[in-house]
């Protein structure tokens, strides 16, 4: 369970937990590694970023660390937990959604009442 | 061999747009930070090869009792396989490099509204500490001008002292408002840039300037040299008044001085009596010391036993301070707050009418003379003549009177006065 709820999470955020989805116990460097691959190069995380990132999601139970007994030095090992993965789905829905609506924007011409009513151009508005 | 270099830093590490700039164009002319560059609020540089470096700062984890503070060694393995080096730490932060011609090294921050949390937290802090510097010059402030302040002062740490107290609480608190603002206005612009908001003109002059180091460089460096001299003097101040109490030579033997006092002991409270000092350890002495615009401060507490012709002999004491001081108002305003001050004590008696004997005495001298007696904690007399004023308390009251003790201290006035 989720110790404290982080709300809507960021693009950061979610690519953190999309690179750790269904995949082993990850250093953060490979999390870094494996974002810019899921991202195809247009998204980066810096390292600052991650690992504010990662103490978030530890402290909100979507990460937890997993023993390590060849890890050198304080490099941790984490794995994604069912709440991190179930966070990692809910955001991937509300995207889901958002892309949905911005289709359906995009491939109509409806336009708002609203909207007509300040254009006093007849031609301008819907019919 | 490597030559080192050491700068007054020209911005404060809460500047963070002057800060990392100043870094990137020091190493520009080949000025690197050593490991752990900033010590006793100076920079320390080694030279060599020009290289543009980007620095970042990034919050650094506060020391605790139990933690030295510092970067999390899993940060900084992060951190290095990202390129970026940890420098050093510079107040709440850390100071990371990377080559600025690396391009596939990404950015140490790449979400805003993430980077913006984190620097709430330091802004909490810094408005915690500003709290405590406000509550510091509220209680400071109500001994600096409270109605006592100035004569708190000369019989306390000394007027220097006190002044240069009050002149590092306000730099303080200058410093603490600066600190706040500038992670305010630091936050306030990551906080639109996570929201997606435009960036207005006037914001991004503001961040240029900001930029620019150089503008506002001399004054930082003349406010850093001082603030340093300020401590310096505080400290110093503080020392001499501490040696001029210790000092043994600006402490005098009563029964063996010969130097004439310019007020009334014991035995010139009357003709016929004899006076013989008691042996208690921590009085019949003088004790002077001086301050900037107090030229003659002594201090006598004296006990004793005065005897008679007829054979009666009482016991008791008497403290005299006498001060001295530059102007005559000076002198008015201390005899305001010492009756201020005992007027306040909750032993307070009144004030006692003086005789008509006395009144006499007084427009016989002439001059710009102020008497009062009263009873506080003991019965006490206080005169002001011109800039001198005494302060004297008598106990063992069945020896003396107050107009016995007001008409001697008056006579040895006039006598010194002449």
């Amino acid at each position: 369970m989720p110790k404290k709820s982080l709300g809507t999470l960021t693009e950061s955020m979610f690519y953190v937990l999309l690179s750790m989805h269904r995949m082993p116990a990850m250093y953060g460097t490979e999390i870094a590694s494996r974002i810019a691959v899921i991202g195809g190069g247009t998204v980066e995380i810096g390292p600052a970023t991650l690992y504010t990132v990662l103490g978030k999601f530890r402290d909100a139970g979507y990460i937890e660390e997993v023993d390590d007994p060849s890890a050198v030095g304080r490099m941790r090992l984490y794995r994604l937990t069912d709440a991190g993965a179930a966070a990692c789905e809910r955001e991937y829905d509300r995207l889901r959604r958002c892309i949905a609506d911005a289709e359906a924007v995009f491939s109509s011409d409806v336009r708002y009442a609203d909207e007509d009513a300040q254009n006093p151009d007849p031609a301008l508005q819907t019919v | 061999m490597k030559m080192h270099r050491i700068q007054i830093p020209p911005c404060r590490p809460y500047e963070i747009n002057a800060a990392q700039s100043w870094l990137s164009d020091m190493s520009a002319v080949g000025l690197h930070p050593e490991q752990d560059f900033i010590f006793a609020g100076l920079a320390f540089f080694e030279r060599g090869e020009r290289r543009r470096y980007r620095y970042r700062f990034d919050i650094a984890k506060p020391a605790t009792m139990f933690d030295d503070g510092g970067v999390e060694e899993e940060k900084q393995l992060i951190c290095a396989a990202a390129g970026w080096e940890l420098v050093g730490i510079w107040g709440d932060f850390a100071v990371y490099r990377s080559p600025e011609d690396a391009a596939d090294i990404p950015e140490l921050h790449t979400d805003p509204a993430l980077h913006a949390a984190a620097y709430k937290k330091v802004r909490r802090r810094a408005l915690g500490s500003l709290i405590w510097i406000v509550i510091l010059a509220v209680v400071w402030g109500r001994m600096m001008f409270g109605a006592d302040a100035l004569l708190d002062a000369v019989l306390g740490v000394g007027l220097g002292s006190r002044f240069l107290s009050a002149v590092m609480i306000l730099w303080a608190l200058y410093l603490g408002v600066e600190h706040v603002v500038s992670l305010h206005t630091f936050c306030r612009r990551l906080l639109r840039a996570a929201r997606g908001e435009p960036v207005s003109l006037s914001e991004l002059e503001e961040v240029r300037t900001e930029r620019n180091w150089h503008s506002r460089a001399w004054h930082r460096r003349i406010a850093f040299i001082a603030s340093f001299l300020l401590i310096g003097a505080w400290l110093l101040s503080g020392f001499a008044a501490f040696l001029q109490a210790a000092d043994e030579k600006n402490t005098v033997d009563l029964p063996g001085n010969e130097d004439s006092l310019p007020f009334a002991l014991m035995q010139d409270l009357y003709d016929d009596s004899t006076f013989s000092y008691s042996s208690m350890d921590w009085t019949n002495e003088i004790r002077q010391r001086k301050d900037f615009c107090i030229p003659v401060h002594l201090q006598v507490l004296q006990n004793g036993t005065i005897a008679y012709p007829d054979g009666t002999s009482y016991s008791g004491g008497l403290t005299v301070r006498y001060i001295e001081t530059v102007s005559e108002k000076f002198t008015a305003l201390l005899v305001r707050q010492y009756r201020y001050s005992d007027e306040h004590d909750k032993h307070f008696g009144g004030y006692r009418a003086l005789s008509p004997e006395i009144l006499d005495s007084m427009s016989a001298v002439g001059g710009d003379i102020e008497v009062y007696t009263y009873t506080a904690r003991f019965p006490t007399v206080l005169i002001r003549w011109g800039k001198r004023l005494l302060y004297i308390n008598y106990y063992g009251e069945a020896y003396s009177s107050p107009d016995a003790v007001v008409r001697a201290m008056l006579s040895a006035l006039a006598d010194t006065q002449s």
